[in-house]
């Protein structure tokens, strides 16, 4: 990030981990209409496929195939699809999902914007199936002050697997 | 040996009833019926392997599967390309763990051998003499696809040196495989690296659903056509009911739906300035079809699907018309 870099303060510190552990609780809870509030109008959301390359030797090709790269209005179909009964069978029952959000860390940078690092652990148990499936990654965020409080404005997921386990992804990180 | 002898033509007969349009639900199953498939079907059919366009530049490699055998795709030069089994004639050993990169050629981890990208023997480890004259390394050269070819940049292999051409195999799905890949002089290229998961059902489900089941999609894919396109279940319906479910021959299937004629926009969804490229390259027909195209979904027997469709999430702006493909790797008889 070019111009200034500034380590957060303790109030920010606090600030900024409470708004990902209530995020946290509503993604946990897929109440994602509620979800959506918490995000910017110029919201950019992506999740780029995590692959294996041997040491040094990345060979990329292409744009690139990221699971998600959203913006409001492809979040927005989204979430209308994910949050009404009528409108999903892959969410239908609800999975149980237990988000939890770890090693928070961040600078502010410009006037009203913070850089944030977490890292997630993902449980997610699905009906008819027992089994949990188990997903650990970190994210990338820009957290941005409005005048309704802090607001994503960029979240960027990096997930451990480069084999997704779980039949889909339909539900946001 | 046991496999064959468990399973007799008539029992294997028994298992679908064309008449009837029933099929044994064993098929998707049985552990014993998957072995059979890995064996007959995975071990003859021409299988997916890649796009040219993941592999541009000379030494460039991508590891993918071939049934349930690690395979290598790499470019050995320009114009050839190799299909090397991913396991070391040695002793067995993984050679490439990555899922992509690019190399003069293979050294194995365990003990060094080393293989070019055309997958010769070119050096054992620093031990030599160990084997003495018992053994003739003329014949531990990597293993390899029978035959590879390649349709419209698709690349495909098969373990069976008695396989017809890739062109006689695809037969009548090469006027489909056109439609979608092969619309411009150039081609198409991929976007960028599969996406890769597993999934808790038969291999076969993939494929049957990317073949001919035109009815779930207005159950299970209504809601999307619903909210970014606004059209309504008993309209979808009337929509799949007349598009054409098509056997296109050795085991290839799909369904192409296209709008009715005079109605709606010419091109629907398709970038204007790949028209006149596409009245170049395609015949009068495949542009009759693209003219008025609203999905095409095909599978290539075994298990290579596609599916093509406008796509559109924001209300006002121009749908995009886009092309996924998908491989149905079997793992186990519920596992894929």
């Amino acid at each position: 990030m070019n111009g200034s870099s500034t380590p957060l303060s303790e109030p920010e510190y606090r600030q900024i981990s409470d708004f990902l552990f209530d995020e946290a609780d509503l993604l946990s809870a897929m109440d994602y209409p509620a979800w959506q509030q918490l995000l910017t109008d110029d919201i950019r959301y992506l999740m780029p496929v995590t692959q294996f390359f041997e040491v040094g030797k990345a060979r990329h090709i292409g744009v690139g195939t990221p699971y998600f790269d959203e913006d409001a209005d492809s979040l927005a179909v989204r979430i209308k699809l994910l949050s009404e009964a009528h409108l999903t069978s892959a969410e239908n029952p609800r999975s149980s999902i237990s988000l939890m959000i770890s090693n928070v860390r961040g600078n502010k940078i410009g006037i009203r914007e913070y850089e944030v690092k977490s890292r997630f652990l993902l449980t997610r148990v699905r009906p008819a199936i027992p089994e949990p499936y188990n997903l650990a990654g970190r994210r990338e965020d820009i957290l941005r002050t409005t005048d309704s409080g802090l607001k994503l404005a960029r979240r960027t997921v990096f997930l451990t697997q480069s084999i997704i386990k779980s039949p889909n992804l339909s539900f946001f990180l | 040996m046991y496999i064959n002898e468990q399973f007799g033509p008539a029992e294997i007969a028994s298992w679908v009833n064309v008449d009837a349009a029933t099929a044994s639900r064993r098929i998707f199953s049985d552990e014993a019926i998957f072995q059979l498939e890995i064996e007959r079907i995975f071990g003859n059919a021409w299988l997916y392997i890649g796009h040219e366009s993941e592999i541009p530049a000379v030494g460039d490699f991508v590891t993918r599967l071939m049934g349930k055998d690690p395979v290598i795709l790499v470019r050995v030069t320009e114009n050839e390309i190799a299909v090397l089994l991913n396991s070391c004639p040695h002793r067995g050993a993984m050679l490439c763990q990555a899922d992509a990169g690019n190399g003069k050629g293979l050294i194995c981890p365990y003990h060094g051998w080393a293989f070019s990208n055309a997958g010769r023997l070119v050096a054992t480890s620093t031990d030599d003499g160990l084997y003495a004259d018992r053994v003739d390394f003329r014949t531990l050269d990597l293993r390899s696809a029978a035959k590879v070819s390649s349709y419209a940049g698709l690349i495909y292999a098969t373990w069976n040196a008695d396989a017809p051409s890739l062109d006689d195999y695809l037969g009548d799905i090469r006027w489909a495989i056109d439609l979608c890949f092969n619309r411009t002089p150039g081609g198409v290229e991929v976007l960028g690296a599969p996406h890769r998961w597993e999934m808790g059902s038969n291999w076969k489900i993939g494929p049957i659903n990317f073949s001919g089941d035109g009815p779930h999609f207005t159950q299970l894919h209504g809601p999307i056509a619903k909210v970014t396109q606004g059209i309504e279940k008993p309209d979808l319906r009337a929509a799949l009911q007349a598009s054409n479910s098509i056997s296109w021959g050795n085991g290839h299937n799909g369904v192409i739906q296209m709008t009715p004629e005079d109605s709606g926009i010419a091109f629907f969804g398709q970038d204007p300035d790949l028209i006149p490229l596409m009245e170049q390259t395609l015949q009068p027909d495949q542009l009759a079809v693209r003219k008025r195209i609203l999905q095409a979904v095909n599978n290539v027997f075994p298990n290579h699907s596609w599916t093509h469709n406008p796509v559109s999430y924001t209300p006002g702006k121009p749908p995009v018309h886009f092309l996924a493909m998908r491989v149905w790797q079997p793992v186990a008889a519920n596992r894929t």
